[in-house]
């Protein structure tokens, strides 16, 4: 190279050029994560009709097995080739048109769709974190996104000077390289600026992390409701207290895969596990705490909206774990307390007078094993309540 | 618990056998051919054993890249075969059951770190460089060296061995959490656990050796402030493994008793397995994810450090100018090694650990972000106003800083506890290490590879293939592992063999696709690497010259390849710090370290 592109007046514009690129990289990277398919949810709610074929433009965005609920229905499809068999060859799946057919539809939550067990289709809120219905979540992704600007600004600074370096300082005949060994005042500019800057992003948080993992909701006052989750290999069970608001007893309501909470209350949740740890991890209220074997871990949210959102078990558990999911069901109150008091009434007739619960559902053992065990945990906030 | 039964016994004997077998064929070149043993196998010369841990740590690095490929292709294409892996591993399902998901990145991570990464950086590199930039004859103790290579082998076939056992294989992460990882039937995970405790021997042979080697064996004129940054981090990192490696064989020792003598280390008060009776210990569950994380968390830095010893001396050499503030870049190595030891909590902000001790390592993980920022500023003012040479180290160099920038910068998230929440388990950690361990780390390798290629095998690499390697690795790098910090802070968890079970995640497959398909593009682009690498080995340009990248550093002052059993043909001497680079004295040239004052004749030494 005889003549570098960078002199002293050309500099500048290559930073500025660098800039440029480093930000349409940063902004192009949207059009990656566009929403999944709209055209296929239109054409799905008007053909009512399982084994039926239906073909759709956007379908890209679709995976070759799956669930789309529309309204209070689930309908499980599958992508096929032009005879209707199903495709299950990956690459032949990127040529191929999107062709779905509609396997089964069934109510959700029902087991007509089991497949769908934790599956609630949300539209993703943002670019990043998914809709938020939790009172401390606004705060959370407040943190994200300010962490996000503080990061995005000095990842932009800092690869666009890399960039420019990268154009402008390629060897040229005859000319040495500037010398330095150093310099004090810039090290010491680049330590102070930094450490200022993760001190306020430490201070931010601290008043977070205690509202969401340490203050717990006390149990008993009228704004909380408790629940109860035992995790077990490969299943979330959950127990509320019936009418009596007690645990323990003949008209508690347990209920597998799915948990049922009102709108607007602090959700107290004590949390154990049979087996091995899992990790109770609600995507759209900013909640994740694992469910550790010999702890008993409190856990609080609470929640704006009436509808069904998702529980995904985030720690590996085993063989089963990618299907670790349950459903969050948020009940209108007075929806919730008839709903309640349907169950409680249900449980208590059957087993009423038995002198150790024997519910169906394949949760008896756990809830048995729950109340033969009311260990003296040392976990923080929980002695004063259990 | 596990019980051992006659069928298990007879199971895991088999890779002793095989070990036992390897030592018979050892003991029979021996016999046989004496000369051939003593330089190719039980060599005592850092060198060879240097050679030797990069052969191995390479052919690692094909199995672990393999099975990162069977990984991606089940997010990309869900229930269908992984090509090969019926007929390589004997799964029917080639790959596409939960269970071999399991073991596929259980292992991949496993192996990628255990034998690809540290003995790469810290067996190959550190052998080798390290007692040539001292300008010692060899390592403290030759036996030990040698010791520390041939510890890896038991490991290896302890792994190699855990897909083939029957039972499941090691599938409880490589994190392998209790009791998870106690309850997994089958001679898997046992092995994994022996895999591990071998290799852990092997690193702590490794540092007492460089830690004495650099204390005792430096030459005349090579104080600590002399020396370059890449024994610099050798030393650092020696230390880590030092007081580190010993918590984690504790670890491991405790969980192979828990599986296989019926002790409760890990086995906490009212369990039940398999709806059998319970089970009852006195164990704490999460005491193993303390021991592990004390161990694990200085060992992302052991991955790390080496590395950026190695990119620190690159960096000066492509640039031809001297790395910017060298004090402060020991420094801040040292305040990271140091600041290493009191972060581990972090992996476990949503463990069950008592929350407030989770802001206490909030802090100090805050506070670790700022020697890792110092660093990334003098690289970059390294780079500022330099002549760079065209070379292939250049474009390994310059890449490692800016992908050293972004893992540096996604970590601060995590260090967030209540935004860790929400990223904690999924792909956001995922893309974190993979800009750490790869983009980082493993462009420094491939960087380390050309830059000391010649010294190590008196030949050059063919550069249009290293550049073409270069540039396809860097670019389906950014396709692979960027779009994962997207799909992780929007819930696509990581270790979960079907995520499109979930109506939330269903939306990310085609992102996934691409993904899949950019690792394809990188995986080929190492089989570049691997072709070039071999190649040149035996038919590549002869290089004669000492000093082919006209650096400055001791290793440099070598016959290239280095004589025999003793390195130095003249007697090694440094006369000044180890980045003469456009130095003033010698009007803007290059000065060596150990050039000679004055235009005196250097010492010829023993082995002229």
């Amino acid at each position: 190279m005889t003549q570098s592109i960078a002199t002293p007046t050309s500099r500048p514009v290559l930073f500025v050029l660098a800039l440029v690129l480093v930000i349409a990289l940063v902004f192009g990277l949207r059009a990656a994560f566009e929403k999944p398919s709209t055209e296929l949810k239109t054409a799905l709610t008007a053909d009512k009709t399982a084994g039926s074929v239906i073909e759709v433009v956007d379908g890209r965005r679709l995976p070759g097995t799956g669930n789309i609920q529309i309204e209070d229905e689930l309908v499980a499809i599958q992508r096929v080739t032009k005879d209707g068999s199903p495709v299950n060859s990956g690459i032949l799946l990127l040529g191929n048109p999107d062709r779905f057919k509609i396997v089964e539809r069934g109510a959700a939550g029902s087991s007509a769709v089991a497949h769908a067990a934790g599956a609630a289709v949300k539209e993703p809120g943002t670019l990043f974190f998914p809709e938020n219905f939790a009172s401390f979540g606004d705060a959370v992704d407040g943190l994200f996104y300010l962490i996000l600007w503080i990061t995005g600004i000095a990842f932009i600074l800092t690869e666009a000077f890399w960039l420019y370096c990268l154009f402008a300082f390629w060897q040229k005949p005859g000319v040495r390289a500037h010398h330095s060994d150093g310099n004090h005042k810039l090290e010491i500019i680049w330590t102070l600026i930094p450490a200022a800057i993760l001190v306020l992003i430490a201070l931010l948080q601290a008043g977070m992390w205690r509202e969401m993992k340490m203050e717990i909701p006390p149990a008993g006052s009228p704004d909380v409701f408790e629940a109860e989750t035992a995790a077990q290999q490969f299943q979330w069970n959950f127990r509320l207290a019936g009418k009596d608001g007690k645990f323990g007893t003949v008209d508690d309501v347990p209920t597998v895969g799915e948990l049922h909470v009102p709108v607007g209350k602090k959700i107290r949740m004590t949390q154990r596990s049979v087996d091995v740890i899992h990790s109770f991890f609600l995507p759209n209220f900013r909640v994740k705490q694992d469910v550790v074997p010999g702890l008993a871990i409190p856990v609080w949210f609470d929640c704006s909206k009436p509808g069904r959102y998702p529980i995904m078990c985030a720690e590996l558990c085993g063989l089963g774990h990618t299907k670790m999911g349950a459903t969050l069901v948020v009940h209108e109150v007075a929806e919730f307390d008839k709903w309640l008091a349907a169950e409680s009434d249900k449980w208590q007739g059957e087993n009423e007078g038995q002198d150790r619960p024997d519910w169906s559902g394949g949760s008896a053992k756990i809830w048995w094993w729950w109340d033969s065990n009311p260990m003296a945990t040392k976990y923080q906030g929980d002695s004063k309540t259990r | 618990m596990h019980l051992m039964e006659a069928t298990d016994f007879n199971v895991t004997t088999t890779p002793w056998l095989v070990v036992l077998g390897l030592a018979v064929v050892m003991a029979a070149i021996r016999l046989g051919a004496p000369k051939f043993y003593n330089h190719y196998i039980w060599s005592q010369d850092h060198k060879m054993i240097g050679k030797q841990f990069l052969v191995s740590s390479l052919l690692w690095g094909l199995v672990g890249g393999m099975l990162a490929i069977g990984v991606r292709w089940q997010l990309a294409w869900p229930g269908t075969k992984v090509p090969g892996f019926e007929q390589l591993f004997g799964w029917t399902d080639g790959g596409a059951a939960p269970e071999h998901y399991n073991i596929m990145f259980t292992m991949h991570a496993s192996v990628m770190i255990f034998f690809v990464i540290i003995p790469l950086l810290v067996g190959a590199f550190g052998n080798f460089v390290v007692p040539l930039q001292l300008g010692a004859q060899d390592m403290a103790f030759p036996f030990l060296n040698a010791l520390s290579y041939w510890l890896m082998w038991p490991a290896f076939i302890f792994m190699a061995f855990s897909f083939y056992v029957p039972g499941d294989g090691a599938g409880a992460g490589w994190t392998s959490y209790p009791p998870l990882s106690e309850t997994m039937l089958g001679d898997g995970q046992t092995l994994w656990c022996m895999g591990v405790w071998f290799v852990g021997w092997s690193s702590i042979c490794g540092a007492v050796n460089y830690i004495t080697t650099i204390v005792k064996m430096r030459a005349k004129g090579i104080t600590l402030f002399r020396m370059p940054l890449t024994a610099w981090s050798i030393f650092i990192t020696s230390i880590l493994v030092l007081c580190a490696t010993p918590v984690l064989g504790s670890a491991v020792t405790m969980l192979l008793m828990d599986r296989e003598f019926g002790s409760s280390f890990f086995v906490p008060a009212a369990r039940v397995v398999s709806e059998s009776a319970q089970v009852t210990g006195t164990g704490q569950v999460i005491l193993w994810q303390h021991l592990f994380w004390f161990y694990s968390h200085p060992a992302v830095y052991i991955l790390v450090l080496p590395a950026m010893g190695m990119v620190s001396d690159m960096l000066a050499n492509a640039c031809q100018k001297p790395i910017f503030g060298y004090r402060p870049m020991v420094y801040s190595m040292a305040g990271i090694a140091f600041l290493g030891f009191i972060v581990w909590g972090h992996h476990m902000f949503q463990s069950g650990m008592n929350p407030a001790l989770g802001r206490t390592f909030m802090i100090a993980t805050m506070m670790i972000a700022l020697p890792s920022a110092v660093k990334t500023f003098n690289w970059l003012a390294t780079i500022y106003r330099s002549q760079m040479k065209m070379e292939v180290h250049t474009l390994a160099a310059l890449a490692f800083v800016s992908m050293w920038i972004i893992g540096g910068l996604s970590g601060i998230f995590m260090a967030a506890t209540p935004v860790d929440i929400q990223i904690h388990d999924t792909y956001a950690i995922v893309a974190h290490i993979h800009y750490v361990v790869f983009g980082s780390t493993l462009f420094a390798v491939f960087g380390s590879i050309y830059y000391w290629f010649p010294k190590m095998f008196g030949r050059f690499m063919n550069k249009p293939l290293a550049y073409t390697h270069m540039i396809v690795t860097f670019i389906a790098f950014q396709f692979t592992f960027f779009p994962m910090h997207v799909v992780g802070s929007r819930g696509m968890l990581r270790r979960t063999a079907d995520p499109y079970y979930y109506g939330n995640l269903q939306g990310m497959l085609p992102v996934n696709q691409l993904m899949t398909q950019a690792l394809l593009v990188l995986a080929a682009a190492q089989v570049i690497l691997a072709i070039n690498f071999f190649w040149s080995m035996y038919a590549g340009k002869r290089c004669t010259e000492r000093n082919p990248w006209n650096a400055t550093t001791m290793e440099w002052n070598t016959p290239t390849p280095p004589v025999g059993h003793g390195n130095f043909d003249l007697v090694p001497e440094a006369h000044r710090g180890p980045y003469g680079y456009a130095d003033p004295a010698a009007g803007g040239d290059v000065t060596t370290q150990f050039a000679p004052p004055s235009g005196k004749p250097p010492t010829k030494g023993i082995h002229a």
